[in-house]
């Protein structure tokens, strides 16, 4: 037997290593159980990975994943996103800030449908990019919200990253989705607040007479703008409430969701046979990508339960005596690090399979924890060097990453301000689906 | 032999489309179901045993289309023989463990058939059927693999490098 602190050094050094040279992630974690497993003399570990790896695959919370992947690259394929910026733009025309709001709220309405940050980023900023240059915005507000409200994605339910630590961390994916709706409200406010408040103080920036055509439309026009927007918000409200509700479990209301989304494509005619097969293969890969990786995380969970290295850290804060305070203070700094070269979904299987019992130990809500985490990977999605969302608008605009990383940061602190509101008030996450159990 | 060998792999992975499909289809019937008061029996087991499918059986075909994600930003650095050789290593490391997850679920399944273990639902469903699709999958996906790696070695680049994001 290995002492525990060099098994953690040895795993720490074999997970680095096999990450940073370029091995799949999914497969990386196999490596380091393996190993693991190794040092610790354990017999029968082609067994021990056969089993684990079935019983991960082979889970019925799990298949809500697939499907509301399907639900996303369905509705993805009706070009909802083209309707966005014209039937958004007339109701926020007159707020500070005027159409810069499009961003945020086309990317907080696009982001129930994606489950990913850097997609939500990319679709909205291709579509409203050209419009509001040709109206000349300025181009720092106008990459900030983009890059800042993408990262809504991984936050607004129906969640994908949420399904993924739901499913590893066993909290109910349902209560998840309902805690995630006052998280991204308050998101979604400190973006506009932020932006109204920055356009007061620029008045000379922002384009003041903008469209007239925008300003004098009628309450009755604006409705006919953005007729087409309202089935899809329609359909996600209708998932959300029939999980709030209670009416059907996650899965459920996903099967739901997509039957839905099959009839709002077929009658904005965008269903074919080629869009159907899209649209599923699409679902297929990425939902094949994700488990293959939970299934990694599932043997890297069991592997390091028989090294006891969960139990020595849960037992190392309560000797410590970390207050929860202090822990999310070390811990958002530790996510921090990992963002800079982790995507969300692994920084969060790694997290539940090392550093759940020591977050439960300490007394952390394990369904506020999920919430935090999201917050903490949406940072991660505007940090240089590999914030996936800087890149995705250096490609749409062609400017400099790091003049883009300047243009992002007032956002950056805005998710941070989010994690601390999230900290000092934990009813944000938790008190919707306190309701939800009384009802 | 390149078209039957593509044709594997999204033969695969259509079919585990379908399961996706399959899965959509029993869960609504079950919501119908239940409006009328009939119960379809074992459908959690039967979302299990289809996600499995759906998971394995697309494992190849999302290799090929690059994705499986994995951390480029070093690997992007390297240039010229640094970079292949980065790209040997990880396919080599890759194929090791799809080999030993082959062999170690074949007998898995094995066990499984030979003990007769069913599923614990209303239906008993012998388990070695629905995980049959886990060693044919990983089967298929080290086929994949092999198939990648003599095009590294034969210095022509895979298809899932040219498809990687970023």
């Amino acid at each position: 037997m290995i002492e525990i602190s060099n098994l953690i050094i040895i795993l720490g050094a074999v997970l680095m290593v096999s990450l940073l040279s370029g091995i799949w992630v999914a497969a990386s974690l196999f490596l380091v159980a393996f190993t693991a497993l190794m040092l610790n003399d354990n017999s029968n570990i082609g067994l021990v990975m056969a089993t684990t790896t079935w019983g991960a695959s082979a889970t019925w919370t799990l298949a809500a994943l697939p499907l509301f992947i399907w639900m996303g690259e369905i509705l993805f394929r009706t070009k909802l996103s083209d309707d966005l910026f014209h039937g958004l733009a007339p109701w926020l025309n007159k707020i500070p800030g005027r159409l810069l709001h499009v961003n945020i709220l086309g990317c907080t309405i696009f982001a129930a449908v994606s489950g990913s940050s850097a997609a939500t980023a990319a679709t909205i900023g291709k579509m409203t990019i050209p419009e509001l240059k040709k109206r000349g915005y300025p181009m720092k507000m106008m990459i900030g919200t983009l890059a800042g409200s993408g990262t809504l994605g991984f936050l607004i339910p129906p969640s994908i990253i949420l399904i993924v630590y739901g499913v590893s961390a066993e909290v109910s994916i349902s209560r998840l989705f309902i805690a995630g709706i006052l998280p991204g409200v308050m998101l979604v406010t400190l973006f506009m607040g932020y932006t109204a408040i920055w356009s007061m103080l620029h008045k000379d920036q922002i384009p003041s007479e903008d469209d007239t055509e925008l300003s004098q439309m009628t309450f009755g026009q604006k409705l006919y703008a953005s007729r087409r927007l309202f089935p899809v918000m329609g359909l996600i409200l209708f998932v959300l409430g029939s999980i709030y509700a209670g009416w059907a479990t996650a899965t459920e209301a996903a099967s739901l969701g997509v039957f839905g989304a099959l009839f709002l494509s077929l009658m904005t005619g965008s269903l074919s046979l080629k869009t159907f097969k899209d649209s599923l293969l699409g679902a297929t890969r990425t939902s094949c990508m994700i488990t293959f990786i939970i299934a990694g995380a599932a043997f890297l969970s069991l592997a390091m339960g028989f090294t006891g290295i969960p139990r020595m850290l849960a037992e190392n804060i309560s000797t410590m005596g970390l207050s929860p305070i202090q822990l999310i203070f070390v811990l958002t700094l530790f996510f921090m690090v990992l963002g800079f070269f982790l995507d969300g979904i692994s920084m969060v299987v790694l997290t539940t399979s090392i550093i759940l019992p020591m977050v439960e130990k300490s007394g952390i809500n394990l369904l506020w924890f999920g919430i935090y985490v999201v917050l903490v990977v949406e940072m991660s999605q505007i940090t240089p060097p590999v914030g996936f969302n800087l890149f995705v608008m250096q490609g749409l605009t062609k400017i400099n990453i790091v003049k883009v990383a300047g243009y992002a940061l007032p956002f950056f602190f805005l998710l941070l301000t989010a994690v601390v509101l999230l900290t000092a008030f934990p009813e944000i996450a938790t008190w919707l689906p306190q309701l939800m159990t009384k009802n | 032999m390149r078209n039957i060998l593509d044709k594997l792999y999204l033969g695969a992975g259509m079919l585990a489309g379908i399961f996706i499909v399959l899965i959509t289809l029993m869960i609504l019937a079950q919501i119908i179901g239940r409006w009328f008061g009939v119960i379809i029996p074992s459908t959690e087991d039967f979302a299990g045993f289809f996600l499995a499918a759906t998971t394995f059986l697309a494992l190849a075909y999302t290799f090929r289309m690059g994705g499986h994600i994995r951390v480029t930003i070093l690997v992007h650095m390297l240039k010229g023989k640094a970079q292949r050789f980065s790209l040997v290593l990880a396919l080599l490391v890759l194929i090791a463990i799809i080999a030993y997850g082959c062999y170690y679920t074949i007998a898995f399944v094995y066990e499984s058939w030979s003990f007769k273990e069913v599923s614990q639902g209303y239906v008993p469903i012998p388990l070695w059927i629905p995980q049959l699709s886990m060693p044919l999958g990983l089967l298929i996906f080290l086929i994949a693999l092999i198939d990648d790696f003599i095009l590294v070695l034969l210095g022509k680049t895979p298809s899932f490098v040219e498809l990687e994001e970023q």
